[in-house]
């Protein structure tokens, strides 16, 4: 009767050691998981927050004054001329001259 | 002195309205007196360039714009003593630059003869194909314009008088700027500007109003100049240029929104009357201030308009209108606060911020060509 008493009381000490080794796993696993996306198709959801419109003008401007000089400036050549913008940054010339109200009168 | 400018204004175009009248009758013209057959007579106009040119608000170049009408209507005859007056009075030094904004359709020889001797800025209106350009371009008797309009432009080209295009975007020819591409091309048009079908004056209602149109006028844009690049077309569209200048040339903002800082624009009516800001306010009056007239020619001189109270307050409802823009949108520098008179026919008041025209013709366009310039810099956004 006695050995009983101590076979049970070993169980039952072992469950409870067991149920609180569990318990703190899952509040460890609790605390980590979130950091992780759940499912590949969530990660693909997050996308990162947008730049501001001054931003991302300010990121051209750095790339256009980076853009090498003159001849060099391959990348705003190609967009002036795409542009039709020729001789930017001289914006009041005559390649220009029969818009009256051109670029800053923008209705009329 | 009790004024609302804050720096010494310089006149850099003078909107004159020889006639209000128009041979046309659109159906989104904002001109309310669109049927009167007045013209500005000679002792008006001497006026008026009595006035302007010996004020202080004169720089070494003015640009003379006559619009709100269709300025052909007087005829030759009446622009040639008009322009012997002006050129009779222009002070030595001043460069002055004469530009017209017509529906050409009562074009001829003997107008491009007169454009030719006096380098008059022509800029056609006319909407892209015809069934385009005649839902919305009618005659008085409810017929297209089309055939007329492109019989003013075949006669400017085979004449090889430069000229320029305006075309107003509708609801309509959003959806189309394949055809609208094409019938430029086609047409050898090569310097372009788009206006959105605006809310102003009695025009109080866009077929652009509503949902999505935000969506579809970026798509226009944004195919349009695909369709440019695709197909190595050399056609200037005047919202791209800008939207490229002010983003990519910080200096750009020295410029200053000449909409919205008095005298820059200085507007008389087909009376003498004087109004500045934008030239839609011509004839019009708002809730809070009464007629937007600031004198008239007649009586006044341009320094007048700078004292005139309801001068004062529409100019401090303005800065305060510019000031919310500042604070409230992210465009806000490559804009400068957009157009005062469409804040006051869409929203009621100056000092209100966003309308459909800066939504369209402004943060659409900016939009677009900032992509572009940073795909060409392998930025992503």
């Amino acid at each position: 009767m006695k050995s009983a008493r101590k076979i049970l009381f070993a169980t039952c000490s072992l469950a409870v050691r067991r149920l609180a080794w569990l318990s703190a796993t899952v509040t460890v696993l609790g605390w980590v998981w979130p950091a992780f996306p759940s499912t590949p198709e969530t990660a693909k959801d997050q996308v990162p927050a947008l730049k501001s419109i001054p931003d991302r003008i300010s990121a051209v401007r750095e790339h256009i004054a980076q853009d090498g000089e003159g001849a060099a400036k391959t990348v705003f050549y190609r967009l002036s001329q795409f542009f039709n913008f020729p001789n930017f940054p001289n914006f009041n010339n005559s390649n220009f001259n029969n818009f009256p109200n051109f670029p800053n009168f923008p209705k009329f | 002195m009790r004024t609302a400018v804050r720096h010494h204004p310089s006149i850099e175009m003078l909107v004159l309205q020889s006639t209000p009248f128009c041979n046309l009758d659109c159906c989104y013209c904002y001109l309310p007196d669109r049927t009167s057959k007045r013209q500005m007579s000679q002792a008006t106009l001497e006026r008026t360039f009595e006035r302007v040119f010996t004020s202080s608000f004169l720089s070494k170049h003015l640009t003379v714009l006559w619009h709100a009408g269709e300025p052909l209507v007087p005829g030759v005859a009446y622009y040639e003593n008009a322009f012997a007056t002006i050129d009779r009075l222009r002070p030595q030094g001043l460069a002055v630059t004469h530009s017209i904004q017509t529906n050409a359709t009562l074009l001829n020889l003997r107008w491009i003869d007169f454009f030719r001797a006096h380098d008059v800025r022509v800029g056609v209106s006319i909407d892209g194909p015809a069934d385009l350009n005649d839902r919305s371009r009618k005659t008085r008797v409810g017929g297209g314009s089309f055939e007329q309009a492109m019989r003013g432009i075949r006669l400017l080209q085979d004449n090889d008088y430069p000229f320029h295009v305006i075309t107003v975007l509708t609801r309509e020819s959003l959806s189309q700027p394949q055809r609208l591409f094409h019938f430029y091309a086609a047409n050898g048009i090569g310097r372009l500007a788009f206006n959105v079908e605006e809310i102003e004056g009695v025009h109080t209602a866009s077929s652009l109003s509503g949902n999505d149109v935000d969506r579809e006028v970026r798509e226009f844009y944004q195919t349009f100049m695909t369709l440019i690049e695709a197909h190595g077309a050399k056609i200037e569209v005047r919202e791209f240029v800008s939207a490229f200048d002010a983003i990519a040339n910080p200096s750009s903002v020295n410029y200053g929104n000449p909409l919205a800082e008095p005298l820059r624009t200085l507007s008389i009516g087909v009376n003498g009357e004087m109004g500045t800001f934008a030239p839609e306010l011509l004839g019009y009056a708002s809730e809070r201030h009464g007629s937007l007239m600031f004198g008239n020619v007649h009586e006044h001189e341009i320094a007048d308009i700078l004292q005139d109270p309801r001068f004062i307050a529409v100019s401090n409802e303005i800065v305060h209108g510019l000031e919310r823009c500042r604070a409230s949108c992210q465009y806000f520098s490559v804009c400068l606060g957009g157009s005062p008179a469409n804040k006051l026919f869409e929203n009621g008041s100056f000092d209100s911020t966003e309308t459909l025209f800066c939504r369209l013709s402004k943060k659409a366009v900016v939009d677009v060509v900032l992509a572009k310039m940073e795909r060409e810099f392998n930025l992503a956004s």
